[in-house]
């Protein structure tokens, strides 16, 4: 560009649309012609804006260009009139806006949400202000996300008959009624996307006397699939009430998903999921995570038919999944961009033998082990240096990958003595999450710089490192470390809390290929996060008001409020404003006393999940033939490990992490 | 049939019609003329460029056409660019810049989008001495100038 003037504005236009807002940030402050042609893209699409006073004057003036605004507002105060108005402020000078997420960081009362609904309805229903001189408004609301607290029945009445012939996409978080549900999808018919992300309210259970039923049931469900059929986008999460018949019958009905999320509904069999799975044959987007979907559902979407249509697949914590339904996923569906089995697997190794995994495109990779409450823990299986290998051989092959996740899997993968080299060929690699690694100094400094592009990396916390975050801010300003404290009690819920965490984090919404997935915020009005957030008063929105402060709450959610004690993230944080590095330090959970009781249940779900896996070998496993087309590779590694890996010591660190939470874990280093 | 094509310095290339095709000018133009033995020219055009994007094209000639991918989202869009197509990006900034004004005049709009993703990428996750360095632009902006534009969009500032 060293001739600058010859860009056309145009051209100028296109690039900064692939730019996300941080970067367009520093595009504007380059030089006049690129600040003139860049900035006005910021006031497209707005998410989490601060409200400032520059901000309010500003808006005056650019209002008028936003098409999508995600607002958070704090609601910590409790008075029911400063929400609302806040959003008046907002949607006042925003008359052309098409999208809208407002959320609030403590679940509003009923009157709150009666007034929001109210405001959301003056500024963006059919008799919006127009703009301006013109007299007519012609943009429409087509997309809601809501999460502002308990819709009742009443409320649905009166609310979304006035977006009846606008509404397209619309996402509901919290408790809604089922009444009220009932009411939304006879009141939207031009619906292709819907998502409800459930969470019991306290309101309507505790201060109502009469029982009302809240989310979907399987009456409801099934006329959900008679009502819209022509839904393409669907997300049922946390889901208590509807079994195998509703999700049935509403998958004969629903034929043309192509998204699907049944995030932690626990009470729906695999045979439903099956039932849908299979009726469901456009399916591209599918998310099961911590369900009970198992291996046929896997082999379902890996038939020939159906297999390059699959382009993210995630079933975190579902213990059905084993080795040999995921061998049939990573063979056939060639076109995967996303993959998510941490916690699902009981031994993680197995995944990666067999010949070359033919998703190749994948650019986000979540593995991971069952932690069962104890770290050390072994699956009774010794880790070969030829299985190591293997695994890594995979991982070097995914030469897209974005974002790798090997939380839990432990040192006994030595990866930095035998996965460095391939950890480092993963030039895309933007965010890696080694939890519960052993590392040194030195091995992650090198990491670093061998992996420029990095900008999150996730880290077991270790008093002895502290120093390591201001060596890795001189070498990558842009690096965000993450560095997790080990959680006492490592059961299903912890991980799906850490999850739903990473969400909120803005890089992880970027990621995000479907926002309507995104629950940043199901944590925080959570019932046992309520709690919480009485205890130490804090949330994200009051501590994001300091100026360069990142905080991310992170407090880990169980389903066993009794015993949550809960540290919240302190925060370190550089002065200089162009070197930051941050430094989140997550919750540690300390819940020793529900601990027994996790573990029984957990017992219980592993004996399960034993039992299947020995069941179903992976097919490839015992194949010679196979076997051997990795030969090649494998040697090759196996020389950069026959060198590196008898010199250092694995244990060193071994106590220092012991020590956190000493009494919980029994350590027990692998030795080979 | 084939058809041939003039580059700004008089170099003929030829090419099957559906690869000069991909070009909306070139397939416009000949649609208006009709079939015609005579070449093109490409007076915008070098032949060091025509090379690259007439490679571009052969590559993608049975592209189906281009859905019109509306969203507007940055955080939607994914910046997956093909492995083929980030290979022949990889070329020295001004190749690119040429790449990309060619397609824009060609009318290519898929080349047009993977040279603009491409540039993206180059400014992504750099501040913006470092775009400048990258880019070898002056700042044109007083200091106070700068300090004005940070602090009127301190709002849109990730948290």
């Amino acid at each position: 560009m060293s001739d600058k003037n010859k860009v056309l504005p145009e051209i100028f236009d296109i690039i900064f649309t692939h730019l996300d807002t941080t970067s367009l940030l520093n595009a504007i402050l380059v030089c006049r012609t690129w600040h003139d042609n860049a900035w006005h893209r910021l006031w497209r699409h707005l998410h989490h804006p601060t409200l400032s006073a520059t901000f309010f004057d500003q808006l005056e003036k650019h209002g008028h260009r936003v098409q999508s605004l995600s607002l958070l507002l704090d609601s910590s105060l409790g008075s029911h009139g400063v929400v609302p108005m806040e959003l008046t402020r907002v949607l006042r000078h925003t008359p052309r806006l098409a999208s809208l997420t407002l959320r609030l960081s403590h679940s509003g009362s009923q009157e709150t949400v009666a007034s929001l609904l109210r405001v959301i309805q003056g500024f963006l229903g059919p008799n919006r202000p127009a703009h301006n001189n013109s007299t007519t408004n012609n943009d429409v609301l087509t997309k809601l996300d809501l999460d502002i607290g308990p819709i009742t029945h009443e409320e649905a009445a009166r609310f979304f008959p006035t977006f009846q012939n606008t509404l397209t996409d619309l996402t509901l978080s919290g408790s809604v009624s089922t009444s009220a549900l009932q009411l939304m999808m006879h009141t939207l018919p031009r619906l292709h996307a819907l998502a409800t992300h459930e969470r019991q309210s306290q309101f309507l259970n505790s201060d109502d006397d009469d029982d009302v039923q809240e989310g979907f049931t399987d009456e409801t469900l099934t006329a959900l699939g008679k009502t819209l059929p022509q839904l393409t986008h669907w997300a049922m999460t946390g889901n208590n009430n509807v079994s195998h018949a509703g999700l049935s019958s509403f998958g004969d009905a629903c034929r043309g998903l192509t998204s699907l999320d049944l995030t932690s509904c626990l009470n729906i069999g695999f045979v439903g999921i099956e039932h849908l799975i299979d009726k469901a044959a456009l399916l591209t987007h599918v998310r099961l995570d911590h369900t009970l979907a198992g291996n046929s559902i896997l082999q379902l979407l890996a038939t020939p038919s159906r297999a390059a249509r699959l382009r993210v697949l995630s079933v975190a914590g579902s213990m059905g999944v084993t080795v040999f339904g995921l061998h049939h996923v990573v063979m056939a569906c060639v076109n995967l961009e996303e993959l998510d089995i941490s916690a699902s697997l009981h031994s993680l190794l197995e995944v990666f033998e067999g010949p070359f995994w033919r998703c190749t495109r994948l650019a986000i990779l979540r593995v991971g082990c069952q932690l069962r409450g104890r770290r050390g823990r072994t699956d009774g299986h010794l880790i070969t240096n030829s299985e190591r290998c293997q695994m890594f051989t995979q991982l070097g092959r995914l030469g897209r990958l974005r974002e790798l996740s090997l939380d839990n899997v432990g040192d006994r993968l030595q990866l930095w003595e035998t996965g460095r080299a391939v950890i480092e060929r993963l030039k895309w690699l933007e965010t890696l999450s080694l939890q519960q690694f052993v590392y040194k100094r030195k091995d992650v400094i090198w990491l670093m710089t061998q992996l420029p592009g990095l900008r999150r990396l996730v880290l077991t916390k270790d008093e002895e490192h502290m120093g390591l975050i201001n060596d890795l801010r001189d070498i990558n300003r842009r690096l965000v470390v993450v560095l997790e404290e080990v959680a006492a009690d490592d059961t299903l819920d912890n991980s799906n809390s850490n999850s739903n965490i990473d969400s909120d984090d803005d890089d992880a919404f970027f990621y995000n290929p479907h926002p309507m997935y995104d629950f940043s915020l199901a944590t925080d009005s959570e019932p046992e996060s309520d709690v919480v957030d009485e205890e130490d008063g804090e949330d994200g929105l009051d501590q994001s008001d300091e100026d360069e402060m990142l905080v991310t709450f992170a407090g880990h959610f169980l389903h066993h409020p009794v015993s949550m004690d809960t540290d919240d993230g302190s925060v370190e944080e550089s002065d200089e404003e162009q070197s930051e590095v941050y430094l989140e330090e997550h919750s540690a959970i300390d819940s020793s006393i529900s601990d027994n009781h996790d573990d029984d249940d957990e017992e219980e779900t592993i004996r399960h999940a034993h039992s299947t896996y020995s069941l179903y070998r992976s097919p490839y496993m015992s194949e010679d033939s196979q076997a051997s087309d990795s030969l090649d590779e494998s040697d090759e590694e196996g020389e950069i490990d026959a060198g590196d890996y008898d010199d250092e010591p694995v244990e060193e660190c071994y106590d220092e992490e012991g020590e956190i939470d000493a009494g919980d874990y029994d350590d027990e280093p692998v030795e080979e | 049939m084939p058809v041939t094509l003039t580059s700004l310095d008089d170099v003929k290339f030829t090419v099957d019609k559906d690869v000069a095709e991909r070009s909306i000018l070139i397939k416009n133009m000949i649609e208006d003329v009709g079939e015609s033995d005579s070449p093109i020219p490409l007076p915008n055009v070098s032949s060091a460029v025509l090379k690259k994007v007439i490679e571009y094209c052969e590559h993608h000639r049975n592209d189906p056409v281009q859905v019109q991918d509306e969203t507007d989202d940055p955080r939607k869009r994914s910046n997956d660019i093909e492995e083929w197509d980030m290979k022949f990006m990889a070329v020295d900034q001004e190749m690119l810049f040429e790449i990309i004004l060619a397609a824009n005049y060609l009318d290519i709009k898929p080349l047009l989008d993977v040279g603009c993703k491409t540039v993206a990428n180059i400014i992504k996750g750099k501040t913006p001495e470092e775009i400048r360095k990258t880019f070898n632009i002056v700042n044109d902006f007083t200091p106070e100038e700068e300090a004005q534009i940070k602090k009127e969009n301190e709002w849109a500032e990730d948290r």
